[in-house]
């Protein structure tokens, strides 16, 4: 009996298991490309426009030289040479800061800013 | 929900997270000392305390993954620090999902064969969700 039931239940768990995938996979592919007439989505291109990176260079100077240091190798701020996190990710920690370690610059730096800003930090080997 | 920030769906995820990680953690712990305990009603208890943290382990990971592909603007891949979050998150969530399913399903006491294999996979799906935390963690805070 006790065999009979661990066999139905090692199925039914291998089918809960992909149903969830699937199902979550199916409401991650609405909300992207369903609704992509209401919102564009950006692109995380690795390739790296010299102007833009220039001046994303140069707002880096202005605005996060001070605590990541010139070369961005890190002072107060971390070193950014070892950044492996994705685009949406910096752009998102550039704007919303990181709660107790770094301040905020939605505010500060616009849409475009923050895309130059990230695009220069690109260009960082490590 | 698309216009609500990212900023918080991130930080729901980093709260909602440690649920099903604690939970899960401590199921295993639960039913492997009951595992190892000789047959009696204390060897039940912590069974039956395990199979109750799995099933919250199962529900509360819900949250984290709807929070977390919230976060990350629904994608369910992405590059970098983001992939290698999602290699080790993915499985882990189907392993959690099976095994809460497995105990759902048997409801008279699974024999001790099947509790030592549910155990390794256990052990197995704990793997995958440390390596999901850690990911998650140098995703946020990596230096």
């Amino acid at each position: 009996m006790n065999t009979l039931n661990e066999g139905r239940a090692c199925a039914v768990a291998f089918l809960t298991s992909c149903v969830s995938l699937l199902t979550i996979a199916g409401v991650a592919f609405v909300f992207t490309n369903g609704l992509s007439g209401k919102q564009s989505r950006v692109p995380e291109s690795r390739e790296v426009d010299v102007e833009v990176a220039g001046r994303g260079r140069q707002i880096f100077v202005k605005h996060c030289a001070e605590c990541h240091g010139y070369e961005a190798r890190g002072d107060e701020g971390s070193d950014l040479h070892k950044l492996r996190a994705g685009d949406a990710l910096i752009r998102q920690v550039i704007t919303g800061g990181i709660k107790g370690a770094m301040p905020a610059y939605g505010k500060v730096l616009n849409d475009s800013d923050v895309r130059a800003l990230t695009s220069y930090l690109r260009t960082l080997g490590d | 929900m698309i216009g609500i920030s990212s900023i918080f769906w991130t930080q729901a995820h980093g709260a909602a997270t440690h649920f099903p990680i604690a939970f899960l953690f401590g199921a295993a712990l639960f039913d492997a000392i009951g595992f190892f305990l000789p047959d009696s009603s204390k060897r039940r208890s912590f069974q039956i305390t395990g199979h109750w943290l799995l099933i919250l382990s199962g529900l509360s990971s819900f949250g984290a993954v709807f929070s977390g592909l919230a976060a990350s603007r629904w994608s369910v891949s992405g590059t970098g620090a983001l992939l290698q979050h999602h290699l080790f998150a993915w499985p882990a969530f189907a392993l959690i999902v099976g095994l809460t399913s497995w105990r759902i399903v048997v409801v008279s006491s699974p024999s001790r064969r099947a509790f030592a294999v549910y155990l390794s996979v256990l052990a197995f799906t704990c793997a995958f969700v440390a390596g999901a935390a850690w990911s998650g963690g140098e995703l946020l805070m990596g230096h």
